[in-house]
């Protein structure tokens, strides 16, 4: 009894100002870290500032840039997408299997139909056969891993091809092409779920599934296309990826879960679905490459990387507890 | 509105068989996996009949078991654990690097251990009722810190040996069966009662069932999901210590993926992940059928290759051919 006491009693403390101050933290703490971060290092460590380590965030940032996006849509259909870093790793063993000259075509065929294969099963599983998100997405993580290692024997790694390394290290206007890619993606990906009726059914099927169901939104397919799209992204992360590294080997993608969803909660996008969005979680993707960077950068040892990680995963989550639990009380 | 606290299969007085068969058809399922691969791979290989072999295959589950007992609490009670391999990585570690460090007494480093393991848990248990946020992120912010913590600790490389003592432990037995069996079937029946038979383990299923009318029928709600992650957290830290006792240092990856493993095998095993549902028989059927598939590809000179794909798609298949039933 003491537990509903002490709730009616918070109802009625709650002030408009302290719920104002939560939204707006959600809503920008993401870009307010970022600044503050960007501040610490020019006073810590300037030596981010150099141009050469400004253009290795930006790749870095573009690569995971592209699977948050995807892991974005995802989340925002009341899921997750814990299969992207194994179709990240995927899209290296088709780059080195079939990347041979003149196999652009066939090599781009390849991968989307593996995303596309790989986005089916997921969204299928999900909504035909009611399996939840993290099972569904977790057992295709182990199966096109598995696929991946039992077609090549552990012997992932190979050089990219020519045409996909000049993609992963040209520049067009002084941008570099992945990060150029990355923000083409993002502009399309930002009119689609703010102009389109796509976008509004995927807001609607993760805020309240049940009603958007009754006002006629295709639920189902709405979210299989949800995770058709997040493993398209993954895929050409991948492919972008390995195009700028300029080879393959096992190790690529495998922080790709992790980090993306970390990206898209710092940056807003409820866990619980229905809310943030593409612009927040590309801040949040920016933010998370800046920090593992400044922490290399400042010379500090490589476990604060994923510690810092961690806490301010710890700290976005709060923030948003505080601000759902502000406005159910408030309503 | 019925504010039945007992465990859903009170509700249907109904004698047809039909509901009681979809309602344990997980565990049947599971069961019958494990009995059918049983039988088959004792006929074709007599490596396999082995008692030695077979007792081989319940040690090898100790590990899982454990932190899968911890993970079925959790996922009843509402919430998911996504730390339980770090923290085993962590006490693991940890307890090696003390033990061949510090001239602490290895029984209080191993009572140290576990509560570490308890106080992850509270931590975790704290963060997700205090400030309403989604275990999942929760627990995974934890999984980071804690492997950066275990990164710290080991530096990267295989910690020193620990006393052989404790390495004995591993191997004490009672006739044939290891003492580590035994000790294990004790925890799983422990826990299954404390579940099934006392008034926490209601309160655990009536808080996944729904947390509002838990509420209402005075549950304290928080003080039993923070239980639930403080369970997971000491058991975790127990299997972490196991898997110290079988390797004898600190392995800076020990630990890797069991959160993904006692998920998995919770989920095959019939605990809807949504909270309320399930029990730790499907739980304790699951953890066999894995255990005893890894030894079967073992035997079978499968490559390791294949057994990453094999077991992607025994688990893909498991979750797809039932479909849970959703609370009402």
């Amino acid at each position: 009894m003491t537990t509903t006491q002490q709730q009616l009693g918070a109802t009625g403390a709650v002030s408009r100002r302290g719920r104002a101050g939560i939204e707006w933290l959600s809503r920008y703490a993401a870009g307010t870290t970022l600044v503050v971060v960007l501040c610490a290092a020019a006073v810590v460590t300037p030596s981010f500032y150099s141009p050469g380590n400004l253009r290795t965030v930006a790749l870095q940032a573009a690569a995971l840039g592209v699977v948050v996006l995807g892991q974005t849509v995802a989340l925002l259909v009341r899921g997750l997408d814990m299969s992207v870093s194994a179709v990240v790793a995927f899209s290296g063993v088709l780059v080195v299997s079939a990347g041979g000259p003149g196999m652009a075509v066939w090599l781009l065929l390849l991968a989307g139909g593996v995303a596309a294969v790989v986005g089916l099963a997921n969204g299928l599983l999900i909504t035909w056969r009611k399996v939840p998100p993290f099972v569904a997405t977790f057992a295709m993580l182990i199966v096109v891993g598995g696929a991946r290692l039992a077609y090549t024997h552990g012997q992932t790694s190979g050089s990219a091809p020519g045409w996909l390394r000049q993609l992963g290290s040209g520049s067009l206007l002084g941008l570099p092409l992945p990060v150029l890619i990355w923000v083409v993606l993002l502009i399309v990906f930002w009119l689609a779920l703010a102009r389109t009726r796509w976008g509004r059914w995927i807001y609607a099927a993760g805020a309240n599934p049940e009603a958007a169901r009754h006002s006629g939104v295709p639920v189902g397919p709405v979210v299989v296309s949800a995770y058709v799209v997040c493993a398209f992204c993954a895929m050409i992360a991948g492919l972008v990826l390995s195009g700028y590294l300029g080879y393959v080997d096992a190790n690529l993608g495998v922080n790709a879960n992790l980090n993306s969803i970390t990206a898209a909660i710092i940056g807003g996008v409820a866990f619980s679905g229905g809310r943030g969005g593409v612009l927040g979680a590309t801040l949040g993707a920016i933010l998370l490459t800046v920090l593992v960077n400044v922490v290399v950068v400042a010379g500090l040892p490589v476990y604060w990387q994923i510690i810092a990680i961690g806490i301010v995963l710890i700290l976005a989550v709060a923030i948003q507890g505080l601000r759902d639990r502000k406005i159910a009380q408030g309503s | 509105m019925s504010l039945t606290l007992e465990r859903p299969r009170v509700r249907e007085p109904r004698i047809d068989t039909a509901p009681a068969l979809r309602r344990h058809g997980a565990v049947l399922f599971i069961y019958s996996l494990v009995v059918i691969l049983l039988v088959v791979a004792s006929a074709f290989s007599s490596d396999f009949r082995q008692p030695s072999n077979l007792i081989d295959i319940l040690r090898q589950s100790i590990v899982l078991g454990l932190v899968t007992i911890g993970q079925t609490y959790v996922l009843l009670a509402g919430g998911i654990d996504m730390s339980v391999g770090m923290t085993s990585r962590v006490v693991a570690l940890g307890t090696a690097v003390a033990m061949s460090q510090t001239l602490i007494h290895p029984y209080v480093l191993i009572g140290l251990g576990l509560a570490a393991g308890g106080l992850v848990g509270f931590i975790n248990g704290r963060l997700i009722t205090r400030l309403g946020a989604a275990p999942f992120i929760v627990t995974l912010g934890m999984m980071g810190v804690l492997a950066g913590i275990a990164l710290a600790i080991s530096g990267g490389g295989p910690t020193d040996a620990v006393p052989d003592f404790f390495l004995a432990a591993y191997d004490a037995s009672v006739g044939i069966v290891p003492t580590a069996v035994l000790v294990m079937a004790f925890i799983w029946l422990v826990a299954w009662l404390v579940l099934s038979r006392t008034r926490f383990g209601r309160n655990v299923y009536a808080v996944g069932g729904s947390p509002a009318v838990a509420r209402l029928a005075a549950i304290n709600v928080r003080r039993t999901q923070t239980s639930t992650y403080v369970i997971a957290g000491v058991l975790s830290a127990a299997a972490g210590l196991f898997l110290l006792a079988r390797s004898g240092v600190g392995d800076p990856s020990m630990g890797g993926n069991l959160e993904f493993q006692s998920i998995v095998a919770a989920a095959i095993g019939g605990i809807s992940l949504y909270g309320g549902r399930g029990s730790l028989v499907g739980s304790l059927g699951a953890v066999l059928l894995v255990s005893l598939s890894s030894n079967v590809m073992n035997m079978l000179d499968v490559s390791a290759y294949y057994q990453d794909l094999a077991l992607g798609v025994i688990v893909l298949l498991g979750v797809a051919v039932y479909r849970p039933r959703r609370a009402t």
